[in-house]
């Protein structure tokens, strides 16, 4: 198969696909179905405030992998549901902070900077108007980077890199998460570390279950999901719990405020926003590209250039619309790019990629990573159809968002009245329940509820919770291809020093953590 | 989108309440050298105990005259980094005069009895939902047994319904420090649309805890 047949097989697989039903002769394929699904439900829980796009990830998932089985069919509508949720949610996340001041997710606390005096000189619409557009527009973009780049960085890591440099580059990938995410790359570090030790235990080569303390319980290693979501949810439900019961009293309703009739965004005042929103863009996808660094510092970035380009009349921070369009551009086009370090390198680099990898790990049949993007011609790669499926499925949601987007955007205001001293219960319970759905037993949840401690005392204790998750994923990887450079290297005990680009990738491990310790003690 | 999960977003900073409080920030630099000795103890541990006591295999193994990495290494480099890098940021906080990576509030002994109160009644809803429908099994089915009865109505949801409804309204009630019975209802019918959205369309999916039994 040449390229443009892979691209196209991709395409057809999402819009020719298995088909849902029938309306009027027309079949409505499933993928496209699912897309649609998680776009939608994804903008109405990032517009409530306490959920977020990967916290529904976490919970479909074993419903997703109920309904469509663990056959390589079921990878398009799953990823396509997860796509849609991952679009969805970072629209909606604008909502509550625009309207209401207070941020859907965290990353949406910027927008509240000009998005809600906008709301009160009457303009909510005007100000959901601009989110949206920047928002569409920094996602697209980030997502054509990301279709043009990803293809050509695994080619170019599947041709240049053995064994010794990508145990390397996971190294570096580690180390450089550790060193940005947090206050502190040492805490970082000792994440990091403990992720990789939790998934040792239970597995190795030898018969002997390593570190079970030869118990059944443990001998069969602790379930990825059963780690991920007590680290990730089940901690921060944790401590939500406790903030609320610290403060314990009632949401005082802000007063309503007369709205202006004229919500329209017209041309002219599009092409005003442009320049924020492409510098936002641009530094949002080079900040999503990189493992690690969310979107909450892409908007921090982008609205503080937004800022310094700024000369209109209404300042930052007093309801400039430019306000709202740098800090969207940049959050939202964090997303598309955050795929890259995932499909080129099979490397996680944030939260939501992290689902995806459990999706693709779950269902089996598809490896994330450089050995996708195998252009074979003689045969076909299923994998390199189902990656360029995820592209097609990303780039509809997208034309979703620009079509239908704005509309809903508009309707989801009401999910910030949803209590949450009720909504944080029913978010543990739920989750309870998705991974005992999954793993039929209550030893996942016990694991769970284990992590979930863990995933608190980190919170307490300020060590990032983002290295943890990602070392636990990568352990596995990181150990087999550390035993084949070592086996290759004929026993060499300094093996990993034996290519130039792998020390270049171990001496820029040391550097980024040398660096960033010292620029935070400055800090 | 890095969104941490479940991340809740608030308005003040989180630390703000320690702040309004009057505690002094000194408690911010001690919290994270414990916590750092606490780390560098738990890694020493496992260097010196674990390890060595519970990994059949070597750092390398010899086999047929050749040399593989043996099931140690990794977890020891793991230990390693642990232990190193808590004595470096035991280290750092001597250096330091201020500590600004602490910006939550550390634990302190409210904190710790709230969870252990967290603790309580997750464990209450697990045991209710572990054993409720086995109980009313042998209770009303004099001769069958729940792995038996474990498809039928009532007894396949009986654990879950009042398991689950008694973990909501016990940590509503503890968050909002009372509980109204709008409250109730909307505990109950949340885990009512758990049991639609999870068991009533699939035939394969099983509710806690008809997998275990």
């Amino acid at each position: 198969m040449s390229v443009f047949e892979y691209v196209w097989a991709g395409v057809l697989a999402v819009f020719l696909g298995p088909e849902a039903f029938n309306i009027f002769g027309f079949g409505i394929p499933i993928t496209v179905l699912m897309i649609i699904s998680g776009f939608l439900i994804g903008i109405f829980v990032g517009a409530t405030p306490g959920l977020s796009g990967p916290f529904l990830m976490a919970v479909s998932l074993p419903i997703l992998i109920s309904v469509f089985g663990f056959t390589p069919d079921a990878l398009l509508p799953v990823f396509g549901f997860l796509v849609g949720v991952m679009k969805g949610s970072t629209v909606g996340g604008a909502v509550p902070a625009i309207l209401f001041n207070t941020p859907g997710t965290p990353d949406a606390l910027m927008t509240t900077l000009d998005g809600y005096p906008m709301t009160k000189s009457g303009q909510a619409g005007k100000a959901l108007r601009v989110a949206h557009f920047a928002s569409a527009s920094g996602d697209t973009f980030s997502d054509i980077v990301l279709f043009t780049c990803a293809p050509f960085l695994a080619i170019a890591v599947e041709s240049y890199l053995g064994f010794t440099e990508k145990a390397a580059l996971i190294i570096l990938s580690l180390s450089f998460v550790a060193a940005v995410v947090g206050a502190s790359p040492l805490k970082g570090l000792i994440s990091g570390a403990f992720g990789i030790f939790f998934a040792s235990i239970g597995t190795g080569e030898d018969n002997y279950s390593r570190l079970s303390f030869g118990t059944d319980f443990l001998a069969n290693g602790i379930p990825l999901i059963s780690a991920v979501l007590g680290v990730l949810i089940l901690g921060e439900v944790f401590v939500s719990f406790e903030e609320m019961w610290h403060e314990r009293r009632d949401a005082n309703a802000p007063p309503e405020v007369p709205q202006s009739t004229d919500n329209s965004l017209s041309f002219a005042e599009r092409r005003k926003l442009l320049p924020y929103i492409g510098v936002s863009a641009f530094l949002g996808t080079c900040i999503g590209a990189l493992p690690g660094i969310g979107s909450t510092l892409a908007a921090t970035l982008g609205y503080a250039t937004g800022q310094k380009m700024h000369k209109g009349k209404i300042p930052f921070g007093k309801g400039a619309p430019e306000g709202v369009a740098a800090t969207e551009a940049a959050n939202s086009s964090v997303s598309g790019a955050n795929l890259i370090p995932v499909l080129s390198l099979g490397i996680p680099g944030n939260v939501g990629a992290v689902f995806l990898i459990l999706a693709a790990d779950s269902i089996g049949g598809f490896n994330p990573g450089p050995s996708v993007f195998r252009f074979t011609t003689e045969e076909v790669n299923p994998e390199l159809i189902i990656a360029f499926g995820l592209f097609a499925s990303m780039a509809f949601a997208n034309l979703l968002n620009w079509t239908i987007g704005a509309h809903f955007m508009r309707m989801v205001g009401i999910m910030t009245k949803v209590p949450k001293p009720v909504l944080m219960p029913f978010v543990l319970l739920l989750t309870l329940t998705a991974i005992y759905v999954q793993e039929t037993t209550f030893d996942a949840v016990y694991f769970m509820l284990f992590f979930g401690v863990i995933g608190y005392l980190m919170r307490k204790l300020a060590i990032p919770a983002l290295p943890f998750v990602i070392a636990f994923i990568l352990a596995k990887t990181l150990e087999t291809t550390i035993r084949q450079a070592f086996a290759v290297s004929d026993a060499d005990p300094f093996f990993l020093f034996k290519s130039p680009l792998s020390v270049v990738f171990l001496a820029l491990s040391i550097f980024v953590i040398v660096f960033f310790s010292r620029g935070k003690n400055n800090d | 989108m890095d969104k941490g999960g479940g991340g809740g977003a608030t308005s003040s900073p989180p630390y703000s309440i320690f702040l309004n409080r009057g505690i002094d920030m000194d408690i911010f630099r001690s919290t994270d050298q414990i916590t750092a000795l606490v780390l560098a103890i738990l890694g020493l541990m496992m260097l010196v105990f674990w390890i060595p006591n519970d990994i059949d295999t070597g750092l390398v193994e010899k086999f047929r005259r050749q040399i593989f990495i043996g099931d140690a290494l990794i977890p020891t480099i793991a230990a390693s980094a642990i232990l190193l890098c808590s004595c470096l940021l035991f280290i750092s906080g001597l250096r330091n005069k201020t500590n600004k990576s602490l910006q939550v509030n550390p634990l302190d002994r409210e904190g710790l009895g709230f969870l252990l109160v967290v603790a309580a009644i997750i464990t209450f809803s697990i045991v209710v939902m572990f054993f409720l429908g086995p109980l009313a099994v042998a209770v009303f089915e004099d001769e069958s047994s729940y792995r038996i009865m474990r498809d039928t109505v009532p007894y396949k949801y009986l654990g879950f319904l009042v398991g689950g409804s008694s973990l909501m309204i016990g940590l509503i009630r503890l968050i909002e420090g009372s509980i109204r019975p709008q409250r109730v209802a909307l505990a109950v019918a949340t885990v009512v649309l758990l049991i639609v959205v999870f068991d009533v369309p699939f035939d394969t999916l099983l509710l806690p805890p008809n997998g275990d039994w």
